[in-house]
């Protein structure tokens, strides 16, 4: 079941890149999947209608929703980030009004997270994989989700 | 993934641990620093910390420490330590104090001595509720001020003592004599201690026989000794223990030479709603600075406050309320005085504090 929620929403992000004008051989190297899958996905032959429904619901959740659930899909960070990265224009950002400072995202399991010379807390959003542990970690609430609108809706 | 935040207790005073890849903190909190105020539980952002029954500590009814820490709240920030004015709490990180970091907030208190201004008179050693001044000081040796001659005719003394007992600086001493039938006076010689002596003459008005004589050369009741001579013969360094200090600033309001200066943490007023006090004198107790006080009546009939407040070196630290058991005090702080690099999430927490 969560595998094929998975494949109906790497089926979503496969046709977006599709729009944009990436070809097939790109699209399969950026979900890091066999040619032939992303065919079936960009011709509608896989996954099956209900699924592709289930996921468009998913994608359209809140962002701060709909991330947790992506996450909880698999396990390969690299794949979700991607395609976190590829739905929603979004960043985690630090609320400099909310951090304390207490260093407690400090242990991002992607080593994200890092103290600046005037221990501030700063994100590295290329080592980011969006995977949301900092923000379930933070007891202030200062480490949030931005994301610009669904990229799907534009 | 969160770690793990341990909690040790040693002696009465915790550690709180948390040591991740990144970075290792320790927050240290010290019973005997302590004084109750609360201000750590007020700025708090997680609410870890919940503070003991401080009226009984402080009155020695129970033994308890005064606050407790919850490790399984505290997330290690910090604001508690930059924010105590008692230095009851350190933030270490990977064993650096948040106190000595510029990129940290913290409350400002701060005293500053003048050494150069200081006339070493001790007066705030004795007032210092903390006993975080003290005064060591060298002065001339008497005998350099007091100068003169003395001298006891020993063929005519008759070595009565009259002029020893009279002695104001116990300066004569009868020597005493083996006594035995050979030997039958008690006293074999008067001697004088030229050290201790201050050539006063009270001996040679005191002597019935006329044996002593004196003179004064430098003698302080006939000619005054210059002061400014003798000042710079006293040596010696005020030495202020600043984590003992809480500014209370008793010492700069009785330094006779303003050599002291104190900034304290705090601007703003007490109130005391005296009809509510039960004379229970918890806040008495607990307050570090001495600033409350019942106050003696004036003369019968008349009818005193029954707590009074010298704001004058109250530093509204807030003990007082905590201790007090009948919602008497209320601290009205109007001004915190911060040092260090802006952190808008720590100035939200520290003005917490002010009402």
């Amino acid at each position: 079941m969560p595998d094929h929620i998975l494949s109906g929403i790497k089926a979503i992000v496969a046709v977006n890149l599709r729009k944009k004008g990436k070809l097939q051989k790109e699209i399969a190297e950026y979900l890091n999947m066999d040619r032939s899958i992303v065919s079936h996905y960009l011709h509608g032959r896989h996954p099956s209608k209900r699924v592709i429904r289930v996921s468009e619901e998913i994608i359209k959740l809140p962002v701060n929703n709909a991330i947790k659930i992506i996450n909880s899909l698999s396990d390969d960070r690299d794949i979700t980030s991607k395609i976190i990265k590829e739905l929603y224009n979004a960043k985690i950002q630090v609320d400099p009004d909310r951090c304390i400072l207490c260093g407690g995202c400090l242990e991002c399991p992607h080593g994200a997270i890092y103290k600046d010379s005037n221990y501030r807390i700063n994100i590295d959003h290329n080592k980011c994989k969006l995977c949301g542990n900092c923000i379930s970690t933070c007891q202030t609430d200062a480490l949030i989700l931005k994301a610009l609108p669904n990229k799907l809706e534009e | 993934m969160a770690i793990n935040t341990e909690k040790e207790v040693c002696n009465g005073n915790i550690k709180i641990i948390r040591e991740g890849s990144a970075e290792k903190r320790v927050l240290s909190w010290n019973d005997e620093q302590c004084i109750g105020c609360g201000i750590c539980k007020d700025v708090c952002p997680v609410e870890a910390i919940e503070m003991g029954p401080l009226g009984a500590i402080f009155k020695g009814i129970i033994d308890a420490p005064k606050l407790d820490i919850d490790n399984k709240k505290c997330v290690l920030c910090g604001i508690c330590a930059s924010s105590c004015p008692f230095n009851a709490m350190d933030l270490e990180i990977d064993g650096t104090s948040t106190k000595e970091l510029p990129q940290y907030l913290k409350i400002k208190k701060d005293i500053s001595l003048n050494q150069e201004a200081c006339v070493l008179c001790k007066q705030c050693e004795v007032v210092c509720p903390r006993k975080a001044i003290s005064i060591e000081r060298e002065l001339p040796e008497r005998k350099t001020l007091v100068l003169g001659e003395i001298y006891i005719n020993k063929d005519i003394c008759v070595l009565c003592g009259i002029c020893a007992e009279y002695c104001p600086a116990d300066a004569i001493e009868l020597i005493k004599n083996d006594m035995n039938p050979l030997n039958l006076n008690p006293y074999k010689d008067i001697v004088v201690d030229t050290d201790a002596c201050v050539y006063c003459k009270v001996c040679e008005k005191a002597c019935p026989h006329e044996a002593i004589e004196v003179v004064c050369y430098k003698c302080p009741f006939v000619k005054r000794i210059k002061i400014p001579e003798l000042y710079k013969e006293i040596k010696g360094q005020t030495i202020i223990d600043k984590e003992a200090c809480v500014s209370c600033s008793w010492c700069e309001k009785i330094c006779p030479v303003n050599a002291i200066v104190v900034k304290k943490p705090f601007e703003g007023e007490l109130i005391i709603k005296e009809d509510a006090c039960n004379g229970c004198r918890a806040c008495i107790e607990v307050c570090p600075c001495n600033a409350l006080t019942f106050p003696k009546s004036e003369g019968q009939g008349k009818k005193s406050p029954r707590l009074a407040v010298n704001p004058e070196v109250c530093i509204l630290c807030g003990a007082c309320v905590n201790a007090c058991p009948a919602d008497v005090l209320e601290v009205k702080r109007t001004k915190i005085n911060m040092v260090g690099s802006k952190i808008p999430s720590w100035e939200n927490a520290l003005n917490k504090l002010i009402n």
